[in-house]
């Protein structure tokens, strides 16, 4: 085992005992718990990364794991995008009542 | 003139801006409505000597939310009429009952300022501004089927029909384009009216810059998007 194979490895233990004892929503942490085999599958074997990005016509395994991290990249960018949108809407929403509330008409 | 409310949205104004700017207002209208939008200084101390309504944002929103919330106020208080006016001495009081009377003879729902009605208007704004705000109306056109003269002129009346059914969900500046999707989705009946803008040293520094337009512009696209 080489050096980057032990600090990945050493990070997807590490990632994993967090995943199990913080509470996630389930989906994230069922997510999680597919990603960290997966990911530790091709540490440990890294020609089966070149394996299956081959079988999908790519040339290289790095280049595949780029692809795919753009799309999640691109998914997460607008599913944060969204999520923020939905939270300023309800701040808005609570600042705007109190505002209403509490407006007062000044008189000299 | 009373069943006529004009909101202010006012954030870190200078205070001496803004006080000419109600004091203009004043001397024709009976109904002020100060947004202020999450501004650090306290505005209801200051202006003990306007007979104006005082709402506060706890936190800096931005400009659309300020008038959304503005003129759900105003239509509490009975507004019929609704109009915004920018605080940064801009707008001219006299430009704006111009606009109320022709909306009244008219029966419009909407009446918009623009600079680009009258040549002695259009040559006092900058250049760059003008060719800026040239393109602004045509990508609104783009995105709203509404091709106008101006693209974000500050002031705007709209009657009680109108507010009732708008609802300013874009907090920032997007609210400009989003009046136009509610003209052309309500079919509501609108006039652009000569409106002056004053640059002065102030409303340079405090008001929109240049460089917002790629701002507002990925807004625009975002939000086309991503309801």
């Amino acid at each position: 085992m080489n050096t980057i194979q032990f600090i990945l490895l050493t990070f997807f233990f590490l990632f994993g005992i967090w995943i199990y004892i913080k509470d996630f929503v389930p989906w994230l942490k069922l997510a999680g718990f597919l990603f960290i085999p997966t990911g530790a599958y091709f540490v440990i074997f890294p020609q089966k990364a070149n394996q299956l990005a081959n079988f999908l016509q790519v040339g290289r395994g790095a280049d595949l794991m780029l692809y795919f991290f753009v799309v999640i990249f691109a998914f997460l960018s607008i599913a944060f995008y969204q999520k923020m949108k939905n939270l300023e809407s309800s701040i808005t929403k609570m600042i705007r009542e109190k505002a209403k509330k509490e407006g007062e008409f000044i008189k000299e | 003139m009373r069943d006529t409310f004009i909101i202010v949205p006012a954030y870190n104004e200078d205070l001496e801006v803004l006080k000419e700017t109600l004091t203009g207002l004043l001397r024709l209208f009976y109904n002020v409505i100060v947004v202020n939008d999450g501004g650090e200084i306290s505005l209801n101390s200051e202006l003990r000597k306007f007979r104006v309504h005082y709402l506060r944002h706890e936190v800096n929103l931005g400009q659309g939310a300020a008038l959304q919330t503005g003129m759900e106020y105003a239509l509490d208080l009975g507004a019929k009429k609704i109009a915004f006016f920018d605080a940064d001495g801009q707008h001219n009081p006299q430009d704006l009952l111009q606009m109320i009377e022709v909306m009244d003879k008219k029966q419009l729902d909407i009446v918009l300022g623009s600079r680009f009605l009258s040549k002695e208007h259009t040559n006092t704004i900058p250049f760059l501004r003008r060719m800026i705000l040239r393109g602004g109306t045509y990508i609104n056109f783009i995105f709203t089927g509404l091709l106008l003269t101006d693209a974000h002129h500050g002031l705007k009346v709209v009657n009680h029909k109108a507010a009732q059914k708008i609802e300013f969900r874009q907090n920032r500046q997007l609210h400009a384009t989003e009046l136009l999707r509610y003209i052309k989705k309500l079919k509501l009946s609108y006039l652009e009216m000569p409106a002056a803008v004053l640059y002065t040293a102030y409303s340079i520094k405090k008001g929109q810059k240049n460089r917002h337009i790629f701002k507002i512009f990925s807004e625009l696209i975002f939000s086309k998007f991503i309801k």
